[in-house]
Protein backbone atom coordinates (compact mmCIF):
# COMPACT_ATOMS: atom_id res chain seq x y z
CA UNK A 1 0.00 0.00 0.00
CA UNK A 2 1.72 3.56 -0.69
CA UNK A 3 1.15 5.97 1.96
CA UNK A 4 0.15 9.25 1.21
CA UNK A 5 3.71 10.46 2.07
CA UNK A 6 5.08 8.41 -0.75
CA UNK A 7 2.27 9.96 -3.61
CA UNK A 8 3.53 13.37 -2.26
CA UNK A 9 7.10 12.62 -2.81
CA UNK A 10 6.09 11.01 -6.34
CA UNK A 11 4.30 14.01 -7.41
CA UNK A 12 7.06 16.57 -5.60
CA UNK A 13 9.92 14.87 -7.84
CA UNK A 14 7.97 15.89 -11.11
CA UNK A 15 7.47 19.22 -9.95
CA UNK A 16 4.65 19.57 -7.78
CA UNK A 17 4.82 22.51 -5.60
CA UNK A 18 1.59 21.66 -3.65
CA UNK A 19 2.94 17.83 -2.67
CA UNK A 20 5.99 19.79 -1.77
CA UNK A 21 4.08 22.19 0.52
CA UNK A 22 2.44 19.27 2.04
CA UNK A 23 6.26 17.86 3.05
CA UNK A 24 7.08 20.94 4.70
CA UNK A 25 4.07 21.25 6.52
CA UNK A 26 4.73 17.31 8.08
CA UNK A 27 8.28 17.76 8.94
CA UNK A 28 9.05 21.49 9.40
CA UNK A 29 8.61 21.12 12.98
CA UNK A 30 11.08 17.98 13.33
CA UNK A 31 13.78 19.56 11.29
CA UNK A 32 13.70 22.84 13.44
CA UNK A 33 13.73 20.66 16.93
CA UNK A 34 16.96 18.88 15.25
CA UNK A 35 18.72 22.54 13.85
CA UNK A 36 17.76 24.08 17.18
CA UNK A 37 19.86 21.12 19.01
CA UNK A 38 22.40 21.29 16.71
CA UNK A 39 22.93 25.21 16.33
CA UNK A 40 21.53 26.42 19.58
CA UNK A 41 19.87 29.22 18.32
CA UNK A 42 16.24 30.15 17.05
CA UNK A 43 17.48 32.27 14.52
CA UNK A 44 20.28 29.97 13.36
CA UNK A 45 17.96 27.25 12.89
CA UNK A 46 15.74 28.85 11.06
CA UNK A 47 17.87 29.76 8.67
CA UNK A 48 19.19 26.12 8.60
CA UNK A 49 15.48 24.97 8.28
CA UNK A 50 14.73 26.99 5.02
CA UNK A 51 18.19 26.01 3.66
CA UNK A 52 17.37 22.57 4.28
CA UNK A 53 14.11 22.47 2.57
CA UNK A 54 15.84 24.19 -0.39
CA UNK A 55 18.35 21.39 -0.93
CA UNK A 56 15.48 18.62 -0.35
CA UNK A 57 13.69 20.44 -3.10
CA UNK A 58 16.50 20.82 -5.41
CA UNK A 59 17.83 17.47 -4.68
CA UNK A 60 14.50 15.56 -4.50
CA UNK A 61 15.65 13.40 -7.50
CA UNK A 62 18.36 11.97 -5.42
CA UNK A 63 15.22 10.23 -2.49
CA UNK A 64 15.29 6.34 -4.08
CA UNK A 65 12.84 4.92 -1.38
CA UNK A 66 15.39 3.27 0.63
CA UNK A 67 15.28 5.09 3.24
CA UNK A 68 11.96 6.88 4.73
CA UNK A 69 11.82 10.74 3.45
CA UNK A 70 12.65 11.42 7.26
CA UNK A 71 15.76 10.05 7.53
CA UNK A 72 16.89 11.82 4.21
CA UNK A 73 16.04 14.97 5.37
CA UNK A 74 17.43 14.62 8.62
CA UNK A 75 20.75 13.76 6.89
CA UNK A 76 20.52 16.72 4.46
CA UNK A 77 19.64 18.97 7.71
CA UNK A 78 22.63 18.15 9.65
CA UNK A 79 24.90 18.45 6.84
CA UNK A 80 23.34 21.29 5.82
CA UNK A 81 23.60 22.41 10.44
CA UNK A 82 26.95 21.47 10.04
CA UNK A 83 28.19 23.51 7.25
CA UNK A 84 26.61 26.33 8.85
CA UNK A 85 28.49 25.67 12.15
CA UNK A 86 32.06 25.19 10.19
CA UNK A 87 31.09 28.74 8.90
CA UNK A 88 30.18 29.98 12.42
CA UNK A 89 33.17 28.85 14.09
CA UNK A 90 35.75 30.42 11.84
CA UNK A 91 33.51 33.84 12.93
CA UNK A 92 32.61 33.23 16.45
CA UNK A 93 31.90 30.78 19.00
CA UNK A 94 28.60 28.97 20.01
CA UNK A 95 25.93 30.62 20.31
CA UNK A 96 24.23 29.11 23.38
CA UNK A 97 20.62 28.82 23.70
CA UNK A 98 18.39 31.40 24.54
CA UNK A 99 16.99 30.82 28.33
CA UNK A 100 14.56 34.01 28.15
CA UNK A 101 12.00 31.48 26.23
CA UNK A 102 9.24 30.42 27.93
CA UNK A 103 9.85 26.24 28.86
CA UNK A 104 7.42 24.06 27.15
CA UNK A 105 5.78 20.65 27.57
CA UNK A 106 4.86 18.60 30.75
CA UNK A 107 8.79 18.97 31.63
CA UNK A 108 8.22 22.56 32.12
CA UNK A 109 6.82 21.79 35.39
CA UNK A 110 9.47 23.12 37.95
CA UNK A 111 10.27 26.19 36.24
CA UNK A 112 12.85 27.19 38.37
CA UNK A 113 14.94 23.93 38.35
CA UNK A 114 14.09 23.75 34.87
CA UNK A 115 15.47 27.47 34.21
CA UNK A 116 18.45 26.51 36.50
CA UNK A 117 19.10 23.99 34.72
CA UNK A 118 19.01 25.78 31.60
CA UNK A 119 21.72 28.39 32.28
CA UNK A 120 23.64 25.40 33.68
CA UNK A 121 23.61 23.74 30.65
CA UNK A 122 24.69 27.25 29.01
CA UNK A 123 27.59 27.20 30.49
CA UNK A 124 28.19 24.02 29.84
CA UNK A 125 27.65 24.59 26.24
CA UNK A 126 29.30 27.30 25.65
CA UNK A 127 32.58 25.04 26.69
CA UNK A 128 32.26 22.45 24.19
CA UNK A 129 33.60 22.27 20.89
CA UNK A 130 30.86 22.22 17.50
CA UNK A 131 32.36 18.81 17.05
CA UNK A 132 31.63 17.63 21.21
CA UNK A 133 28.12 19.10 20.94
CA UNK A 134 27.58 17.64 17.68
CA UNK A 135 28.11 14.63 18.38
CA UNK A 136 26.65 14.39 21.03
CA UNK A 137 23.31 16.10 20.15
CA UNK A 138 23.45 13.18 17.16
CA UNK A 139 24.08 10.42 19.81
CA UNK A 140 21.92 11.45 22.50
CA UNK A 141 18.76 12.86 20.65
CA UNK A 142 18.99 11.41 17.15
CA UNK A 143 19.89 8.15 18.19
CA UNK A 144 22.87 7.75 15.10
CA UNK A 145 25.47 4.83 16.21
CA UNK A 146 28.92 6.42 16.15
CA UNK A 147 29.83 4.96 12.70
CA UNK A 148 27.09 7.47 11.52
CA UNK A 149 28.10 10.30 13.60
CA UNK A 150 31.55 9.74 12.28
CA UNK A 151 30.66 9.86 8.16
CA UNK A 152 28.12 12.85 9.34
CA UNK A 153 31.11 14.76 10.88
CA UNK A 154 33.60 13.44 8.74
CA UNK A 155 35.50 12.42 12.17
CA UNK A 156 37.01 8.85 12.62
CA UNK A 157 35.41 6.74 15.31
CA UNK A 158 37.66 7.32 17.56
CA UNK A 159 37.81 10.87 17.15
CA UNK A 160 33.81 10.63 17.29
CA UNK A 161 34.21 8.25 20.74
CA UNK A 162 36.70 10.75 22.09
CA UNK A 163 34.21 13.80 21.22
CA UNK A 164 30.98 12.18 22.88
CA UNK A 165 33.07 11.51 25.82
CA UNK A 166 34.53 15.08 26.12
CA UNK A 167 31.09 16.10 26.21
CA UNK A 168 29.71 13.96 28.42
CA UNK A 169 32.14 15.21 31.13
CA UNK A 170 31.37 18.41 31.03
CA UNK A 171 27.65 18.31 30.97
CA UNK A 172 28.42 15.75 34.00
CA UNK A 173 30.39 18.41 35.81
CA UNK A 174 28.11 21.12 35.30
CA UNK A 175 24.56 18.94 36.24
CA UNK A 176 25.95 17.03 39.23
CA UNK A 177 25.65 19.57 41.79
CA UNK A 178 22.01 20.07 40.31
CA UNK A 179 20.91 16.23 39.95
CA UNK A 180 22.04 15.77 43.66
CA UNK A 181 20.38 18.47 44.43
CA UNK A 182 17.33 17.60 47.29
CA UNK A 183 14.31 16.87 45.42
CA UNK A 184 15.30 17.68 41.99
CA UNK A 185 13.16 16.11 39.45
CA UNK A 186 12.61 15.94 35.52
CA UNK B 1 40.10 -8.14 34.95
CA UNK B 2 39.55 -4.27 33.31
CA UNK B 3 38.53 -1.20 34.97
CA UNK B 4 35.64 0.09 34.45
CA UNK B 5 35.62 3.35 33.59
CA UNK B 6 32.77 6.24 32.94
CA UNK B 7 33.55 6.08 29.29
CA UNK B 8 32.77 2.57 29.10
CA UNK B 9 29.69 3.30 30.92
CA UNK B 10 28.82 6.26 28.60
CA UNK B 11 29.08 3.82 25.74
CA UNK B 12 27.44 0.86 27.61
CA UNK B 13 24.42 3.35 27.90
CA UNK B 14 24.19 4.00 24.41
CA UNK B 15 24.80 0.73 23.43
CA UNK B 16 27.70 1.07 21.21
CA UNK B 17 30.22 -1.04 23.49
CA UNK B 18 31.65 -3.87 21.84
CA UNK B 19 32.92 -5.56 24.98
CA UNK B 20 29.95 -8.16 25.37
CA UNK B 21 31.74 -9.29 28.71
CA UNK B 22 32.31 -5.69 29.95
CA UNK B 23 28.26 -5.42 28.85
CA UNK B 24 27.32 -8.26 31.25
CA UNK B 25 29.69 -7.59 34.06
CA UNK B 26 27.54 -3.69 34.52
CA UNK B 27 24.48 -6.13 34.25
CA UNK B 28 25.84 -8.25 36.84
CA UNK B 29 27.34 -6.05 39.57
CA UNK B 30 25.31 -3.84 41.43
CA UNK B 31 27.89 -0.94 41.76
CA UNK B 32 28.23 -0.46 38.24
CA UNK B 33 24.83 -0.52 37.80
CA UNK B 34 24.19 1.83 40.25
CA UNK B 35 27.15 3.63 38.54
CA UNK B 36 24.78 3.62 35.09
CA UNK B 37 21.89 4.38 36.41
CA UNK B 38 23.10 7.89 37.96
CA UNK B 39 25.02 8.28 34.52
CA UNK B 40 21.32 7.78 33.11
CA UNK B 41 20.04 10.25 35.10
CA UNK B 42 22.41 12.71 34.42
CA UNK B 43 21.73 12.27 30.82
CA UNK B 44 18.23 12.83 31.23
CA UNK B 45 18.85 15.96 32.25
CA UNK B 46 20.10 16.78 29.09
CA UNK B 47 16.08 16.25 27.90
CA UNK B 48 15.00 19.14 30.35
CA UNK B 49 17.94 21.69 29.48
CA UNK B 50 18.01 21.03 25.77
CA UNK B 51 14.22 20.95 24.66
CA UNK B 52 13.84 23.10 21.94
CA UNK B 53 11.37 26.30 22.04
CA UNK B 54 7.80 25.17 20.71
CA UNK B 55 6.81 26.50 17.24
CA UNK B 56 3.35 27.70 16.67
CA UNK B 57 0.94 25.79 14.94
CA UNK B 58 1.72 27.66 11.56
CA UNK B 59 5.27 27.19 11.85
CA UNK B 60 5.35 24.90 8.51
CA UNK B 61 3.04 27.76 6.74
CA UNK B 62 5.74 30.26 7.55
CA UNK B 63 8.38 27.98 6.37
CA UNK B 64 6.81 27.83 3.03
CA UNK B 65 6.17 31.25 2.91
CA UNK B 66 9.73 32.29 3.30
CA UNK B 67 10.27 29.04 1.09
CA UNK B 68 8.52 30.25 -1.64
CA UNK B 69 10.45 32.83 -3.68
CA UNK B 70 13.52 30.58 -3.52
CA UNK B 71 11.91 27.81 -4.95
CA UNK B 72 10.88 30.24 -8.05
CA UNK B 73 14.33 30.30 -8.80
CA UNK B 74 15.07 26.34 -8.41
CA UNK B 75 13.08 23.66 -9.83
CA UNK B 76 13.22 20.00 -8.96
CA UNK B 77 15.85 17.86 -10.70
CA UNK B 78 12.73 15.53 -11.81
CA UNK B 79 12.71 12.18 -11.32
CA UNK B 80 11.80 9.80 -14.06
CA UNK B 81 8.69 7.88 -14.43
CA UNK B 82 10.19 4.92 -14.96
CA UNK B 83 12.64 4.44 -11.49
CA UNK B 84 10.14 5.94 -9.37
CA UNK B 85 7.45 3.01 -10.52
CA UNK B 86 10.20 0.25 -10.37
CA UNK B 87 11.28 0.75 -6.75
CA UNK B 88 9.44 -0.94 -4.22
CA UNK B 89 9.11 1.02 -1.30
CA UNK B 90 11.50 0.92 1.81
CA UNK B 91 8.85 -0.76 4.19
CA UNK B 92 7.73 -3.24 1.48
CA UNK B 93 11.44 -4.47 1.18
CA UNK B 94 12.33 -4.64 4.49
CA UNK B 95 8.88 -6.21 5.22
CA UNK B 96 10.17 -9.34 2.66
CA UNK B 97 13.99 -9.14 4.08
CA UNK B 98 12.38 -9.79 7.52
CA UNK B 99 10.01 -12.93 6.05
CA UNK B 100 13.06 -14.36 4.32
CA UNK B 101 15.33 -14.26 7.32
CA UNK B 102 12.78 -16.46 9.28
CA UNK B 103 14.08 -19.26 7.65
CA UNK B 104 17.77 -17.95 7.77
CA UNK B 105 17.90 -17.53 11.31
CA UNK B 106 18.52 -20.79 13.39
CA UNK B 107 21.39 -19.31 15.24
CA UNK B 108 22.45 -20.17 18.90
CA UNK B 109 21.57 -17.37 20.68
CA UNK B 110 22.42 -15.91 24.28
CA UNK B 111 20.74 -14.72 27.86
CA UNK B 112 20.39 -10.89 27.71
CA UNK B 113 19.41 -8.37 31.00
CA UNK B 114 16.00 -7.67 30.88
CA UNK B 115 16.46 -3.63 31.70
CA UNK B 116 19.20 -1.50 32.34
CA UNK B 117 16.67 1.12 34.09
CA UNK B 118 15.51 -1.41 36.29
CA UNK B 119 18.46 -2.93 38.43
CA UNK B 120 17.05 -5.11 40.83
CA UNK B 121 15.59 -7.38 37.69
CA UNK B 122 18.97 -6.87 35.58
CA UNK B 123 21.34 -9.30 37.41
CA UNK B 124 18.62 -12.42 37.87
CA UNK B 125 16.99 -11.67 34.40
CA UNK B 126 21.22 -12.31 33.00
CA UNK B 127 21.31 -15.03 35.25
CA UNK B 128 17.90 -16.76 34.10
CA UNK B 129 19.13 -18.27 31.00
CA UNK B 130 16.53 -16.95 28.95
CA UNK B 131 17.62 -17.31 25.06
CA UNK B 132 17.73 -14.06 22.98
CA UNK B 133 14.97 -15.12 20.58
CA UNK B 134 12.53 -15.38 23.48
CA UNK B 135 13.76 -12.39 25.17
CA UNK B 136 13.50 -10.44 21.74
CA UNK B 137 10.10 -11.52 21.14
CA UNK B 138 8.75 -10.23 24.48
CA UNK B 139 10.64 -7.12 23.87
CA UNK B 140 8.85 -6.62 20.65
CA UNK B 141 6.13 -7.75 22.32
CA UNK B 142 5.76 -4.73 24.06
CA UNK B 143 6.88 -2.68 21.43
CA UNK B 144 3.62 -3.74 19.64
CA UNK B 145 1.90 -2.58 22.90
CA UNK B 146 3.80 0.47 22.37
CA UNK B 147 2.98 1.04 18.76
CA UNK B 148 -0.76 -0.04 18.85
CA UNK B 149 -1.69 2.54 21.42
CA UNK B 150 0.33 5.40 19.27
CA UNK B 151 -1.41 3.94 16.04
CA UNK B 152 -4.69 4.43 17.96
CA UNK B 153 -4.28 7.30 19.53
CA UNK B 154 -4.61 5.58 22.87
CA UNK B 155 -1.26 5.77 24.19
CA UNK B 156 -0.81 6.77 27.99
CA UNK B 157 -0.07 10.09 28.98
CA UNK B 158 3.24 9.09 30.22
CA UNK B 159 4.06 7.50 26.96
CA UNK B 160 7.26 9.79 27.26
CA UNK B 161 8.41 8.01 30.54
CA UNK B 162 7.49 3.93 28.88
CA UNK B 163 9.63 5.05 25.81
CA UNK B 164 12.30 5.65 27.28
CA UNK B 165 12.19 2.16 29.43
CA UNK B 166 11.68 0.71 26.27
CA UNK B 167 15.04 2.83 24.60
CA UNK B 168 17.23 1.28 27.20
CA UNK B 169 15.95 -2.30 26.81
CA UNK B 170 15.85 -1.75 22.81
CA UNK B 171 19.95 -1.20 23.08
CA UNK B 172 20.38 -3.98 25.26
CA UNK B 173 18.49 -6.18 23.11
CA UNK B 174 20.22 -4.45 19.95
CA UNK B 175 23.57 -4.95 21.14
CA UNK B 176 22.99 -8.30 22.41
CA UNK B 177 21.26 -9.33 18.86
CA UNK B 178 24.50 -8.04 17.58
CA UNK B 179 26.87 -9.90 19.25
CA UNK B 180 24.61 -13.42 18.16
CA UNK B 181 25.09 -11.93 14.80
CA UNK B 182 21.19 -11.67 14.41
CA UNK B 183 21.90 -9.20 11.62
CA UNK B 184 17.97 -8.06 10.67
CA UNK B 185 16.92 -7.91 14.53
CA UNK B 186 19.51 -5.99 15.28
CA UNK B 187 18.79 -3.52 12.05
CA UNK B 188 15.17 -3.54 13.48
CA UNK B 189 16.31 -2.45 16.42
CA UNK B 190 18.88 0.20 15.48
CA UNK B 191 16.23 1.61 12.83
CA UNK B 192 13.61 1.53 15.86
CA UNK B 193 16.08 3.37 18.71
CA UNK B 194 15.56 7.30 16.48
CA UNK B 195 11.43 6.39 17.39
CA UNK B 196 11.63 5.91 20.72
CA UNK B 197 14.75 8.64 21.47
CA UNK B 198 11.73 11.05 20.02
CA UNK B 199 8.80 9.33 21.90
CA UNK B 200 11.01 9.97 25.36
CA UNK B 201 12.43 13.10 24.59
CA UNK B 202 10.34 15.42 23.17
CA UNK B 203 6.97 16.92 24.18
CA UNK B 204 5.60 14.75 20.92
CA UNK B 205 2.31 14.03 22.55
CA UNK B 206 1.46 17.73 23.18
CA UNK B 207 1.95 18.50 19.31
CA UNK B 208 -1.06 17.51 17.59
CA UNK B 209 1.08 17.43 14.39
CA UNK B 210 3.73 15.26 15.35
CA UNK B 211 1.68 13.52 16.83
CA UNK B 212 -0.23 12.57 13.55
CA UNK B 213 2.67 12.08 12.02
CA UNK B 214 4.00 9.69 15.14
CA UNK B 215 0.44 7.69 14.32
CA UNK B 216 1.47 7.62 10.69
CA UNK B 217 4.59 6.46 11.18
CA UNK B 218 3.24 3.47 13.68
CA UNK B 219 0.72 2.60 11.20
CA UNK B 220 2.73 2.48 8.26
CA UNK B 221 6.02 1.36 9.09
CA UNK B 222 6.97 -0.21 11.89
CA UNK B 223 3.70 -2.50 13.56
CA UNK B 224 3.64 -4.72 10.46
CA UNK B 225 8.00 -5.20 10.83
CA UNK B 226 7.59 -5.47 14.48
CA UNK B 227 4.85 -8.28 14.27
CA UNK B 228 6.69 -9.75 11.44
CA UNK B 229 9.79 -10.37 13.23
CA UNK B 230 8.09 -11.11 16.68
CA UNK B 231 6.47 -14.14 14.90
CA UNK B 232 9.69 -14.49 13.42
CA UNK B 233 10.99 -15.24 16.68
CA UNK B 234 8.43 -16.81 18.87
CA UNK B 235 8.92 -19.44 16.77
CA UNK B 236 12.36 -20.18 16.49
CA UNK B 237 13.04 -23.14 19.55
CA UNK B 238 14.66 -21.86 22.30
CA UNK B 239 18.71 -22.71 22.66
CA UNK B 240 20.58 -21.86 25.10
CA UNK B 241 24.78 -20.89 23.94
CA UNK B 242 27.94 -19.40 24.83
CA UNK B 243 26.94 -15.93 22.93
CA UNK B 244 26.42 -13.66 25.51
CA UNK B 245 25.71 -9.52 25.70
Amino acid sequence: METLELKLIKKAQRGDRMAFRQLVMEHSERVFRLAWRLMGSEDAANDVVQDSFLKAWTRLDQFDYRAQFSTWLHRITVNTAMDALRKQSSRSKYEAPELEREPMGERSACPAETADLRKQMQVAMKSLTEVERAALMLRHFEGHSIAEISALLKINGSATKQAIFRAVRKMRETLTPLTEQEGYSQ
Amino acid sequence: MKKITDDDLVLVYYGEHSDADLVRRVAEDPQLTNRLAVLSEQLSALDVAMEPPSRSSDYGAEVWQKLVPTLADQGPARKPWSSAWLKPTAAFASVLAAIGVAFILGRQTAPVADSISNPPQLASSVNSGRVLASYSASYLQQMDVLLTGLANQSAPADINTWAAEMLLKNRVVRVAAENAEQHRLAQLLRELEPLLIELSHETAVASPRVRQRLQTEAQDTWLLRVRVMQSELATQPNKTSGLSI
